[in-house]
């Protein structure tokens, strides 16, 4: 599993091979438990509020798309994902050298994967989006047709 | 095809009523009328001309062109070619004393003797400029001479027109007027005659009925007086006269029916036992008497003939309970809106149904439709983006905003008003449609109340206000916006649309009420 991170290089040569392969599948299966969860829960909290959102003014229609908010809870996420790398890290290589670094990536990693994941799941699945606002999770993907009108 | 001959003022309002119902989509697929009366400068003829130019705009930017479409403005209105619009006849001239009209002055002595027999001098010195002023005997004595009439444009042609209708199929005519009054009173009778002379074959496919207006109305006799030197003149009409007029046309027709001189297939008498107090006008642009639920009865008797005339060739009355103690006073349910041939749940369906479509878009997609930041961001509302924001179904250009603005001219300056005239007679009397819905808070006129969306029917209740079916309706529209097939022009398929959801609504609203009610 560890292979998913597979940029990933020794930041301490001292390390020893099997510590840092045991580490990249620690930290790879942390990542996707971190992904799924974020992703799942993204996806809950952004179809309940835009299933809460009711239109009763014209306003309600142009004013800006909120439940799309919910996607930033990726960042917590990626935030808690390198907090547990940050502090597995000594115990996993009895080193810290290089340990900032890793866990930034390991932030940014999770970040994004969780961010996009949930962001395509909400654009592909029409379900997770009420019909009368079915187009406002991507408006760029409408822009040319909006162009030609 | 129905022809409607609108008789006076009480008739030319009964039409107004028809053009309603005709635009909720209850009238027949072709409507032929024109209007008999002297004063065809009469405020309520005036209005009533301007509401079938609109009708006419209307038909034309929202008839649908395929079954799919919504009901509304269907009712094709035939004018008889005219290029005026409202066809007004009136037998007299305007310029004439009534005299005149006789021909009085080269009367043989004798004649004048019978002529005042029938007439006082008052009345053979009468003016017409503004009419028959309710003197029922000026008017009989005047539309006698209606067979004299046949090379007049109007009547040719539509002599013409009934004549070779009956070849081909059943004709049905129906005759609106007051027999309380002046013009209806005395042209219901000599009008039927005129009709059963025209066909040489087929009579027995031309079918007319009558509907007869008893006094619903009233003005002021010290206020008449006051009205100037024709009301002292006792020119004037006068409600007194109202009642015992009624009686002796009662009398009249009971006597043709046990005479064997009954020309009807059916006759509606129509009236209300606390006549409504309205302005003293002795004619003119002036005369422009508010809409009574009374008017509404009559057209939907009108169109319940025109679906189907009955065979019992009877009368049929629709008045004030008698018999039963209504502690609210005499009150207007759906009930009480007499039918035949058409259902009283489908007519207050139907209406419920129109309702919600003008209020909703007076409220909401109106508006919407004119909002600057629809053509900037049109993904904000999908079904708009679906159907009208893409290449030649724009609904943004000018040909369908002019579409648009006549549907929403219709709504704001017809239809809500005549429904408030409807309800505002009597102290809560009228119990057909909330009137809440479409009044400020002021009580004035016209402003959707969106909040009572899901309560547009009588009565108002607080625990069925709220924006729920604002948004409810929204979705329908969504969702009906992709099941609506095209039509002609995006201002038809919108329309479709609108209504297709709210029907969805009226359902959805109806199956609730059945539930709460069991």
């Amino acid at each position: 599993m560890g292979r998913l991170l597979f940029w990933m290089s020794k930041p301490d040569s001292g390390v020893p091979d099997s510590s840092w392969v045991g580490f990249l599948d620690l930290m790879a299966a942390m990542t996707a438990l971190v992904t799924l969860v974020t992703v799942v829960i993204t996806i809950l909290c952004y179809s309940s509020a835009a299933g809460r959102r009711k239109v009763y003014v014209l306003d309600d229609l142009f004013a800006s798309y909120t439940p799309m908010r919910w996607i930033l809870l990726a960042i917590p996420a990626a935030l808690l994902a390198g907090g547990l790398c940050f502090w597995r890290y000594e115990g996993a290589l009895d080193s810290t050298e290089g340990r900032g670094g890793v866990a930034l990536q390991i932030i940014l990693l999770n970040g994004m994967v969780s961010a996009m994941i949930a962001y395509l799941l909400i654009i592909l699945v029409h379900r997770f989006t009420p019909a009368k606002f079915r187009y406002r999770p991507a408006p760029y993907l409408h822009k040319r047709r909006v162009g030609s009108a | 095809m129905t022809t409607l001959i609108c008789a006076g003022g009480s008739g030319t309002r009964v039409l107004e009523a028809v053009l309603h119902l005709c635009a909720a989509g209850l009238g027949p697929s072709e409507l032929r009328t024109f209007v008999i009366d002297p004063d065809g400068a009469n405020g309520n003829v005036d209005k009533t001309r301007k509401l079938v130019n609109r009708y006419q705009e209307c038909h034309e930017a929202f008839k649908t062109d395929n079954a799919d479409g919504h009901p509304f403005f269907c009712t094709k209105v035939d004018l008889l070619n005219s290029a005026q619009g409202l066809r007004v006849w009136g037998p007299v001239d305007k310029t004439q004393k009534f005299k005149n009209l006789l021909n009085y002055t080269d009367l043989s002595p004798a004649q004048k003797d019978v002529v005042h027999l029938l007439l006082t001098d008052v009345e053979l010195d009468m003016p017409m400029d503004v009419g028959f002023r309710g003197h029922p005997a000026l008017g009989a004595a005047a539309l006698a001479l209606l067979p004299l009439y046949k090379d007049d444009p109007l009547w040719s042609q539509f002599a013409q027109a009934i004549t070779s209708e009956v070849n081909e199929r059943e004709t049905r005519v129906v005759i609106v007027g007051s027999v309380f009054g002046g013009t209806g009173a005395s042209a219901i009778h000599p009008l039927v005659r005129y009709l059963r002379s025209l066909p040489q074959t087929n009579r027995e496919k031309l079918k007319v009925g009558a509907v007869a207006l008893v006094p619903y109305f009233r003005f002021s006799a010290s206020e008449a007086a006051a009205g100037g030197a024709h009301a002292q003149a006792g020119e004037a009409a006068k409600s007194e006269w109202f009642a015992p007029a009624s009686r002796s046309a009662a009398e009249y027709y009971e006597h043709l029916r046990t005479q064997n001189d009954w020309d009807f297939d059916a006759m509606y008498w129509l009236g209300d036992d606390t006549p409504v107090r309205v302005d003293y006008c002795i004619g003119g642009p002036q005369q422009d008497n508010p809409a009574h639920f009374v008017d509404l009865l009559a057209a939907c008797a009108c169109l319940d003939f025109s679906a189907s005339p009955p065979g019992a060739r009877a009368c049929y009355y629709s008045g004030p309970q008698e018999t039963i103690d209504v502690p609210d006073g005499n009150i207007l349910t759906w009930d009480d809106i007499p039918m035949c041939a058409l259902n009283t749940d489908t007519v207050r369906k139907r209406l419920h149904h129109f309702q919600l479509v003008g209020a909703a878009h007076l409220g909401f997609y109106g508006p919407l439709l004119k909002d600057p930041r629809l053509l900037g961001s049109p993904h904000c509302v999908p079904w708009y983006f679906d159907r009208f924001a893409d290449g030649t179904a724009q609904l943004s250009n000018k040909d369908n905003q002019e579409r648009i603005d006549s549907l929403s001219t219709y709504f704001r300056e017809n239809y809500f008003p005549w429904w408030d005239q409807i309800h505002s007679v009597g102290q809560d009397r009228t119990r057909l449609l909330n009137r809440t819905a479409w009044l400020d808070g002021d009580g004035s006129p016209l402003h959707i109340q969106l909040n009572r969306l899901g309560n547009l029917l009588y009565p108002d209740t607080v625990a069925r206000h709220g924006l729920g079916p604002v948004d409810a309706l929204f979705e329908e529209v969504v969702q009906s916006a992709a099941e609506v097939a095209g039509m002609t022009n995006p201002s038809r398929t919108y329309l479709s649309i609108l209504s297709q959801a709210a029907l969805k609504s009226v359902e959805r609203e109806n199956r609730g009420s059945i539930v709460r009610g069991a």
